[in-house]
């Protein structure tokens, strides 16, 4: 896939980095735009492994499902990713343009039940409950 | 190149997995297996020594490959995996579906 349409945004503030990246909603742009935000991902402040494996897990799983279910796949529509580095921590929001959902209504497998064989805990909490959909 | 298919003397097809298995590029692969298990092959190692991370799509189509070899009277094993993706597939329990090895070797040793 071509990477022409992802132009990763850089922004240093009050000892913080802010990223924004654009990111079309068709599923091949996933991959290239998560090694486009991780390799960007210098402050240092997650170690060399925890960018290489849980910021990009984490980072794909969101995309997906901001692309595939929040948009669906709407080449009209955009997902919105932003990261902030601060001194402590690495801060990811991924918002899509769809219509929402409220997350008190969604029960939590894990806590509902032992998961079985392909089940995994919920990685992400979805946030604002109205309107678009941020992922933290 | 995502993935690199070879087959060794005994037949048995070891898939070579470079950077990820996402849904970018998990039809790739299953189309690329699936295409071996029509050809006749029926034992398969997927190699992650080469592999960063996998999401679950990856996971999932890993399950579907799995099932679908099975059918055909075969076997997929997995090797290579790194700490991290060893805790992953602890995680989602597919550590019991699958034979692990730690090496693409030793899952070759005995197949």
């Amino acid at each position: 896939v071509s990477t022409q349409r992802l132009d990763l945004r850089r922004r240093a503030a009050d000892r913080a980095v802010e990223l924004s990246l654009d990111v079309p909603s068709a599923l091949e742009y996933v991959g290239p735009a998560v090694e486009l935000i991780a390799s960007s991902c210098t402050s240092g402040v997650l170690s060399p492994r925890r960018v290489a494996f849980n910021l990009r897990t984490a980072l794909a799983e969101a995309l997906t499902n901001a692309i595939a279910y929040g948009n669906r796949q709407n080449p009209d529509r955009v997902v919105r990713v932003r990261v902030e580095e601060t001194a402590t921590a690495v801060r990811v929001h991924v918002v899509d343009e769809g219509s929402g959902f409220d997350p008190s209504r969604i029960p939590d497998p894990p806590a509902a039940r032992k998961p079985g064989p392909g089940e995994r805990p919920r990685l992400v909490r979805a946030a604002p409950p109205r309107g678009r959909r941020g992922l933290q | 190149m995502s993935f690199s298919l070879q087959k060794d003397k005994r037949g048995v097809v070891v898939v070579g997995v470079d950077g990820q298995l996402i849904v970018g590029n998990r039809q790739e692969l299953k189309q690329r297996v699936l295409d071996a298990l029509e050809g006749g092959g029926r034992r398969f190692v997927v190699d992650f020594t080469r592999t960063g991370y996998i999401d679950s799509s990856g996971l999932g189509v890993l399950v579907s490959l799995s099932k679908k070899i099975r059918e055909q009277g075969g076997e997929l094993r997995l090797a290579g995996l790194n700490e991290d993706l060893q805790t992953l597939f602890e995680l989602t329990k597919l550590d019991t579906l699958f034979a692990i090895a730690r090496t693409p070797e030793e899952a070759l040793a005995d197949f």
